[in-house]
């Protein structure tokens, strides 16, 4: 469908291995909250995960200290982050501003440097590429969706599209061959020829969404891409992105909304530069799932944690 | 009070917005005041010529206010775009649109009076240094540029016109648009401009007149009345172009998909198209200032440094004699005079020639009234005086005449003057010992032919035609090498004489009534300085226009550079998150800041070769058409230009890319 490679993977069935996974977690999780997150049993447990076979994406201890220039003040916005991600999976990292989330986004997406540790996908570390080869990186490699859409004024909705493709020095060919695929499935073929700002904030994030798959990406980062969206607009999204998914592609989201995060299928929990909590879907409701991410960030988030 | 203290303090408070609309206020405010102190000033009467340097002076006044005009609406869109937003917001607090209108009619109000006053204290302030540092350079006062209240009056009078304009459309478009459309105004986006064909051609076409009527400029005055006219279909043709014609272009570009489809023309074309429009206005006033620099500057360089050629074309001797009568009396007579008080006359040079007849030619056939577009001054000359002259003899038929065409052209195969016609027999560059340049500002065309008794029936009709008191005759001319001294004796002995026609030289005596002429005498001394005061004035006006026109120019650039800095930043960094390296924002940065700043420079260019003819004109009304020399002078004008309006690219592109960058 989307991705002709990924079909391979849906033969793992990640939904299945999830479940096991999930229980495993929850369990241990439970007492390993309690006991706060620096508990080196958790690390260890994440690196469990890990060590079968190789990853699709896989995070290890990453640390992301700032220090501003003419201050001996630091801040650390990640502390130890490690985690991994399957190929095909959909996952959302949800925490409240200041937890890090959007450094760890960052990281992910190459556009910031972590201070220590590293960020491997599909084998190679993408914290160890040149500054001059990031850009085609990250064009090849990573679709981006923005909570501010971040549509260019200046070209035409198909430009904008068509935008990382022409950077890439692609065929007009394939390019066209392309959106003429996509453009049905995303319900944008009617908005081709117009200008971003005549677009409404759910047109828009359809039209960034076309941009982030039209260079078939491994790896699709969302940044809170419902955040400027209204109700109901963010549910057409969030389905659509759950659609995505089930065609194989992989999707990261980094998020604070309960209901964005509820439709993926693994939630990670950040706060103070830690994950220390994950909740796997399975088989439940989004509704359903949705509860038990609220309930988690009220006991986990709250009072307990402190 | 309420509201003049509200308007006072929005100015206070978002001085970054209106920073930059005070500063075109202000230099424009000075552009247009040094033009007309320049013009009022008592010293432009002194120079020769000067009247009609005025009536350009005038129009370029003329061409300058539209030109303020121009740039103060735009640059007052682009604050009232980034402040609709503000109005949006007191309209919703509770604020009548008519309260609104009255905040920004005050707001225009105080930074107008902020400009005259500003405008006024700079302006006499440059004034002062332009003169300091121009005497410092020329090494001598040539013109005095006095500062005067009725020229601050004057400019003080068009800018109110200009803000009283400015006030209309505030007011227009606060009451058009609803509260909710202020607020949302800042982040509108732009449709892409349209491409009209028609005004792209209507661009062309004007152009091309404009240009049609600078090559076909005839002789120096036609010059000077169509200048005017070329220079208003220019301006209106520079602005259609970039309004329509570079859209057009623009737009054909993007639909050939495999040439737009490439990052770097992708990002260009796309960003350039969705500017067009503000970016029509701003390279449109950028090319005309530049060329005004050129032409200003390379008439005024040029007429400077031709001075030397001019009078060593004039000058055969250091010293030339004019006595209204035939050589042969003339001759006697000179030698008489100079004897007697013992002055030698060095390589003496004597030819006769008839009185110029001037008139209109055209196709060869010549009238006598006075057209300017093809005012000609015709004189006789003998075959026995050429041969004289350069030794050579020609042998002429009653029927034939040689041609000389000293200054302008001649390309016919006959030469008419009534019921007199001349057969072109032959056409010569020069005659030796002989100028080859007049001082009059007409076309100056020599005519050889066999005797006397074929000039004196045309030259009696001329004089019979325009009604004179004289009838014409020959006068000579005798050119010799005399010192400075002698010189000036010999000139303060013949004023003392009078020539009348044929009849014998007369000493005036007091009690005794004589009509005649004096023999005139120039010598290259006393011409070298007065054609240097003279020129040295013109100079000084030109450099002093020519930096206030290359100041404006930097003033467009930067703001330009500043207002569209802050709209590119976001899509900068939008095609950095998407995948583009930042070595190609960089080098996407520096050809679309390359072709916005060389674009103009490069019509500019354009627009100078086809007003190169017309000054060539120009210069000669005041006296001197030496063509190679003033290619060189205009050349070089160009390149200095250049070099200095590429330094005001780097340093404002420069901001620019600290903008972006950040």
């Amino acid at each position: 469908m989307f991705h002709d490679a990924m079909k391979d993977s849906g033969a793992r069935d990640p939904q299945k291995t999830g479940l096991l996974q999930s229980d495993k977690f929850v369990r241990l999780d439970i007492r390993n909250v309690r006991e706060h997150s620096l508990n080196p049993l958790y690390t260890k447990l994440i690196d469990d995960t890990r060590g079968a076979k190789t990853m699709f994406l896989q995070v290890n201890h990453l640390q992301k200290i700032f220090q501003t220039r003419f201050s001996k003040e630091k801040t650390v916005a990640l502390q130890d982050v490690s985690f991994s991600v399957e190929e095909g999976e959909y996952i959302a990292i949800m925490g409240e501003s200041g937890s890090g989330k959007t450094t760890l986004l960052n990281i992910l997406a190459t556009l910031d440097k972590p201070t220590s540790g590293s960020v491997i996908l599909n084998s190679q570390d993408v914290t160890k590429i040149k500054e001059n080869k990031l850009a085609e990186f990250r064009r090849t490699h990573l679709g981006f969706i923005f909570q501010d859409f971040n549509l260019l004024d200046t070209l035409s909705v198909r430009d904008n599209i068509f935008l990382p493709l022409v950077l890439g020095r692609e065929k007009v060919r394939v390019m066209e061959q392309r959106l003429d695929q996509l453009a049905p499935k995303l319900n944008i073929a009617d908005l081709l020829n117009k200008q971003p700002f005549e677009l409404s904030g759910g047109q828009k994030q359809r039209v960034a969404i076309a941009r982030a798959l039209i260079t078939e990406p491994e790896l699709v980062l969302a940044d809170e891409p419902t955040a400027a969206l209204d109700f109901k607009n963010s549910e057409n999204l969030l389905a659509l992105l759950e659609e995505i998914n089930e065609t194989g592609q992989t999707i990261l989201m980094v998020t604070h909304s309960a209901i964005a995060a509820s439709h993926a299928k693994r939630v990670l929990f950040i706060k103070d530069g830690h994950i220390f909590h994950q909740l796997y879907r399975a088989n439940r409701e989004a509704a359903t799932f949705m509860q038990e991410i609220s309930m988690t960030m009220t006991n986990l988030l709250g009072t307990e944690v402190r | 009070m309420f509201y003049i203290k509200l308007a006072s303090r929005n100015i206070r408070q978002s001085m970054s917005n209106f920073l930059p609309f005070c500063l075109s206020s202000v230099v424009m405010f000075i552009m247009n005041l040094i033009i007309t102190t320049i013009l009022f000033s008592p010293s432009l009467k002194k120079l020769q010529g000067g009247s009609s340097f005025a009536v350009l002076l005038g129009l370029g006044l003329i061409v300058l206010t539209i030109f303020a005009t121009i740039f103060m609406i735009y640059s007052y869109r682009f604050l009232l775009k980034r402040r609709t937003k503000e109005f949006g917001l007191y309209n919703i607090l509770g604020l009548k649109k008519r309260h609104i209108v009255r905040i920004s009619i005050l707001e225009l109000f105080m930074m107008f009076l902020a400009t005259v006053i500003a405008g006024t204290v700079l302006g006499i302030i440059l004034a002062k240094f332009f003169y300091l540092i121009f005497i410092h350079l020329l090494g001598e006062n040539y013109f005095d540029l006095q500062w005067s209240p009725l020229a601050v009056m004057i400019v003080t009078v068009i800018f109110a016109c200009i803000y009283l304009l400015l006030m209309i459309i505030s007011s227009f478009s606060i009451r058009r648009q609803s509260s909710l459309e202020l607020l949302k105004n800042a982040s509108k986006g732009e449709k892409e401009p349209k491409s009209r064909g028609i005004l792209a051609l209507l661009g062309i076409v004007s152009l091309a007149i404009g240009y049609y009527l600078a090559v076909t400029v005839t002789s120096p005055l036609d010059a000077l009345t169509k200048f005017f006219i070329a220079v208003l279909f220019v301006i209106l043709g520079t602005l259609l172009f970039y309004l329509s014609f570079t859209i057009w272009l623009l737009k054909r570009q993007k639909k050939n998909k495999d040439y737009y489809y490439q990052p770097k023309h992708f990002i260009i074309v796309s960003s350039l198209l969705y500017r067009m429009k503000q970016n029509a206005v701003g390279l449109a006033n950028i090319t005309i200032l530049v060329t005004m620099t050129f032409v200003t500057l390379a008439t005024t360089v040029g007429l400077y440094s031709s001075i030397n050629g001019f009078l060593d074309d004039y000058f055969v001797r250091n010293t030339i004699i004019n006595v209204n009568t035939t050589q042969q009396q003339s001759n006697a007579f000179i030698d008489q005079v100079a004897e007697k008080n013992g002055i030698p006359l060095k390589h003496k040079i004597v030819y006769e020639m008839s009185n110029s007849i001037i008139g209109a030619m055209s196709h060869g056939k010549f009238e006598n009234k006075q057209k300017l577009s093809s005012l000609t001054a015709v004189n006789f000359m003998t075959a026995d005086t050429y041969k004289q002259l350069t030794g050579k003899s020609v042998h002429l038929k009653d029927n034939e005449a040689i041609v000389f065409p000293a200054v302008g052209s001649f390309n016919e195969s006959s030469v008419q003057f009534g019921h007199h016609t001349f057969n072109i027999k032959d056409k010569i560059n020069g005659i030796r010992n002989f100028p080859s340049i007049s001082l009059t500002a007409s076309n100056w065309l020599i005519l050889i032919v066999n005797s006397k008794s074929q000039i004196q029936p045309v030259l009696d009709a001329a004089s019979k035609a325009s009604g004179r008191q004289y009838a014409l005759g020959f006068e000579t001319t005798i050119s010799a090498d005399v010192t400075a001294k002698d010189a000036k004796k010999l000139n303060l002995v013949l004023s003392d004489y009078l020539v009348d026609g044929n009849k014998p030289i007369q000493r005036i005596d007091e009690g005794k009534m004589i009509s005649g002429t004096a023999p005139s005498l120039r010598s290259y001394d006393e011409m070298h300085q007065q054609f240097l005061a003279f020129a040295g004035g013109f100079l000084f006006i030109g450099l002093v226009l020519g930096f206030t026109f290359i100041l404006g120019t930097a003033l467009i650039i930067y703001y330009k550079q500043i207002s569209e800095g802050e709209q590119d930043k976001r899509s900068f960094e939008i095609l950095q998150e998407v995948g583009l390296s930042g070595e190609e924002v960089r080098q996407t940065i520096r050809s679309q800041v390359l072709l916005m700043f060389f674009l103009p420079i490069a019509v500019a260019i354009v627009h100078f070769g086809f007003a190169f003819i017309m000054i060539q004109k120009l210069i000669s009304l005041f006296g001197a058409t030496r063509f190679s020399l003033l290619l060189l002078t205009s050349a070089g004008t160009i390149a200095v230009v250049a070099a200095i309006y590429y330094i005001i690219y780097k340093q404002t592109s420069r901001a620019y890319y600290r903008i972006v960058e950040r």
